[in-house]
């Protein structure tokens, strides 16, 4: 391609071209923000967000995972184009100030872990409780009575 | 993967078909009958050659099962011809000795002999099933050492003893019990006092589960995971259990989790109830969010109705020859064999059933005809090679039985090799074939497990939130297979039938078991029912006697045995 200094560039090629680039940039961007396809998603994955879409079947007898979750609140209020624009920003600013309390709290999580320490305790207070139960076992505690009369079933009979 | 169904059609399948009408009622009818029949026929066949004695060298296990499936197919091609699309054998016959628990069902060209021997305790196992409308049965005989001639008759010298004896009786009265309390939906208010929660009355999961439990605790048994009281609509009658997810699943059903609990409820540490509790609480919130999302994870808190149908299947075994205390849980057999030093038992599993979630292009020409016929014969019930033979069903009714088995075993050949094609491509599931062992309980309490409760053991095939078989201990269905060394085997005993409540004429209807042919073998066992609900029990067994009591119960009548097919089978020389 011409360089740029040269007398004879191709000014509409090249403006063109940037034009094209940031479009697909800004295509990208909203891609990578919008929820993602179902099909892109895995079966049992995290993301249970997933738009369902249409030709999703609504088939009761098969097990996914999970139901979909209700979706479709319908409104009928309007967005100008200038409004929209402006509640995004303003969520973009909330979800970023969200995430940063979110990670101070999972820092402080972190420090004590008493949940852990806790689900030990419990494991090993069932483990006490059937110690408990295999020695009296071997003492005997748990025999059935026996009954001098049984129980007879059938006839004498192949 | 999903399959694309509309909402109507769905409602359609899943409710307006499951109605009661006089069409629906008379498949089950039929089906019932079929099963019922078949079973007569198989107990005739054992008996005939272990203990009346009538053949030279007794069937072997795996005559038994194609004899048994080619009678049940004989049976199902005489009804309902160009009526309806689908018919056919719902579980193939299986046939389980002592410790083996399910899915046990040779080919005939397994060689190896398996015949049963005095004292064993046999399982018959089978199933049909009309345009989707399904019936099994299960009946556990014992076989007898040779008897003694009374009245120019054959008869047992005397009755069973010992575990196996109480396993027997106590399946038997939990099963009875069981399906008069299902009766008991047509007329909740004649429910004992003892067993109505909070003064409503009203046949629950939990009702079920506690009068089972206090059964298997009076005979000093324990109820074997795989049991369960479900509800069966068309075309799901349990026979995927494992391999496809059922949503509103609606049945109480046992597992580990539940002998676990059991045992904690026996420990003398006060803090044990605490334990107990909270995890009750912790359970129920967890299934009680879960069933929003879906319902295919069992509770107890479900209530039957009038108007469905229900499968009984009640699996027990005996603690009586271990001192220790320990729990019961199954083993996967497989077939490859010298693993851990040991002379194990192996067995290729034979019984297949249809994934249709999955689809792929064959390479073979044999596997894409296979998989054509297995989609348009069997849909998505189990089947067995043997099936797709030309030559199957046997004709029972002519003389060349060996040459037709011989036939069979050819045609087997060349099925296997399209068969294992698609297995490996996972179009096909084969249903493990399981063993029952008792597990010392300090062996699970001394072992480490660092890990947790993660990691699941595919090859067992559990219903969804059942995939930790101890929760309260953490370990996990791995963990557990790895102490199956320290396992014993133990034996089991098994009853299921199929209860039709039908709220139209106001009656029970047994589609299978009962009187005819599952009345119990000659057994004496040392213990008598007791706990806390042995009044309750015997005032709902004393309501079922009689429809002037309170429940009216139906049994189906199985047809009577042609006497051909008894000569065919008498004459039979086989080897």
């Amino acid at each position: 391609m011409a360089s740029k200094n040269s007398i004879n560039k191709p000014k509409i090629k090249i403006s063109a071209h940037s034009h094209a680039k940031t479009l697909g940039k800004k295509r990208a961007a909203r891609a990578r923000k919008n929820p993602s396809s179902r099909s892109a998603t895995e079966r049992y994955s995290e993301k249970a967000g997933v738009a369902p879409r249409p030709t999703d079947s609504k088939a009761i007898a098969l097990y996914t995972g999970e139901a979909p979750k209700p979706t479709g609140v319908v409104t009928n209020t309007t967005l100008s184009n200038k409004r929209a624009k402006k509640l995004a920003r303003n969520q973009k600013y909330i979800d970023q100030r969200n995430s940063k309390t979110k990670t101070q709290e999972d820092a402080e999580m972190d420090i004590d872990e008493e949940t852990a320490e806790e689900k030990q305790t419990r494991v090993e207070k069932v483990k006490a409780a059937l110690w408990s139960v295999v020695e009296n076992q071997t003492k005997g505690l748990y025999k059935v009575a026996v009954d001098g009369e049984g129980t007879t079933l059938g006839v004498q009979a192949f | 993967m999903q399959l694309a169904v509309q909402q109507e059609d769905a409602d359609i399948l899943l409710k307006e078909k499951n109605v009661l009408d006089e069409s629906v009622l008379d498949k089950y009818r039929v089906s019932g009958q079929i099963a019922q029949t078949a079973l007569q026929y198989i107990i005739s066949l054992i008996n005939d050659s272990y203990h009346l004695s009538k053949q030279e060298t007794p069937l072997t296990v795996q005559e038994l099962c194609i004899l048994g499936d080619s009678f049940l197919s004989k049976l199902l091609s005489r009804v309902y011809n160009n009526v309806i699309r689908e018919k056919g054998i719902a579980q193939p016959t299986t046939i389980e000795v002592n410790e083996l628990i399910a899915g046990f069902a040779p080919e005939i060209d397994d060689e190896g002999a398996y015949t049963f021997t005095a004292g064993d305790v046999v399982t018959v196992s089978l199933g049909a099933q009309i345009d989707g409308y399904t019936s099994t049965v299960a009946h556990t005989i014992v076989i007898y050492p040779a008897g003694v001639e009374i009245n120019n008759e054959v008869k047992p010298n005397g009755p069973l003893l010992g575990s196996k004896a109480d396993a027997i009786c106590a399946t038997h009265i939990a099963t009875e019990t069981v399906v008069a309390l299902l009766g008991l939906a047509l007329s909740p208010e004649k429910l004992p006092a003892q067993l109505k929660v909070n003064g409503s009355a009203a046949v629950t999961g939990g009702q079920i589960r506690a009068v089972v439990d206090s059964i298997a605790d009076s005979f000093n048994c324990v109820v074997l995971p795989g049991s369960k009281v479900r509800r069966v609509r068309r075309f799901l009658a349990g026979q995927a259990e494992g391999i496809v997810a059922e949503r509103d699943f609606k049945g109480t059903v046992w597992d580990e989790s539940h002998q676990e609990q059991k045992l904690l409820q026996k420990s003398t540490i006060s803090s044990s109830t605490d334990l107990i509790t909270s995890e009750n609480n912790t359970s129920n919130n967890n299934t009680g969010t879960s069933t929003q999302n879906s319902s295919a994870i069992p509770t107890d808190d479900f209530v039957i109705l009038a108007g469905e149908v229900y499968q009984v299947d009640i699996r027990m075994a005996s603690l009586g020859e271990f001192e220790e205390a320990g729990l019961i849980t199954t083993d996967e057999v497989d077939h490859f064999t010298g693993k851990n030093n040991k002379d194990e038992f192996n067995c290729k599993s034979t019984i297949h059933i249809r994934d249709f979630a999955i689809t792929h292009h064959l390479k073979l020409k044999t596997s894409r005809r296979l998989l054509g016929e297995v989609d348009k014969r069997f849909s998505v019930y189990p089947f067995k090679l043997a099936y797709t033979c030309r030559s199957f069903p046997i004709k029972l009714e002519s003389d060349n039985l060996a040459e037709q088995i011989a036939q069979i075993k050819q045609e087997l050949k060349t099925n296997k090799l399209g068969l294992s094609e698609l297995a490996n491509r996972h179009l096909i599931n084969s249903k493990p074939i399981q063993v029952t062992k008792f597990i010392p309980l300090d062996k699970i309490l001394l072992t480490a497990n660092p890990t947790g409760n993660r990691g699941i053991d595919m090859t067992k095939p559990v219903l969804p939130g059942m995939e930790v078989p101890l929760p309260n201990l953490g370990v996990s269905s791995l963990m557990l297979r790895g102490l199956l060394k320290h396992g014993k085997p133990v034996a089991n005993v098994r009853e299921s039938s199929t209860v039709l409540i039908n709220n139209v004429g106001n009656e029970v209807i047994r589609l299978t078991g009962g009187s005819k042919t599952s009345t119990p073998s000659w057994v004496h066992s040392q213990y008598k029912l007791a706990g806390p609900y042995v009044e309750a029990i015997e005032q709902i067994v004393q309501l079922s006697k009689d429809k002037r009591f309170g429940i009216k119960v139906k049994e189906c009548q199985p047809y009577k045995l042609s006497q051909t097919v008894g000569q065919a089978a008498e004459s039979m020389q086989l080897d």
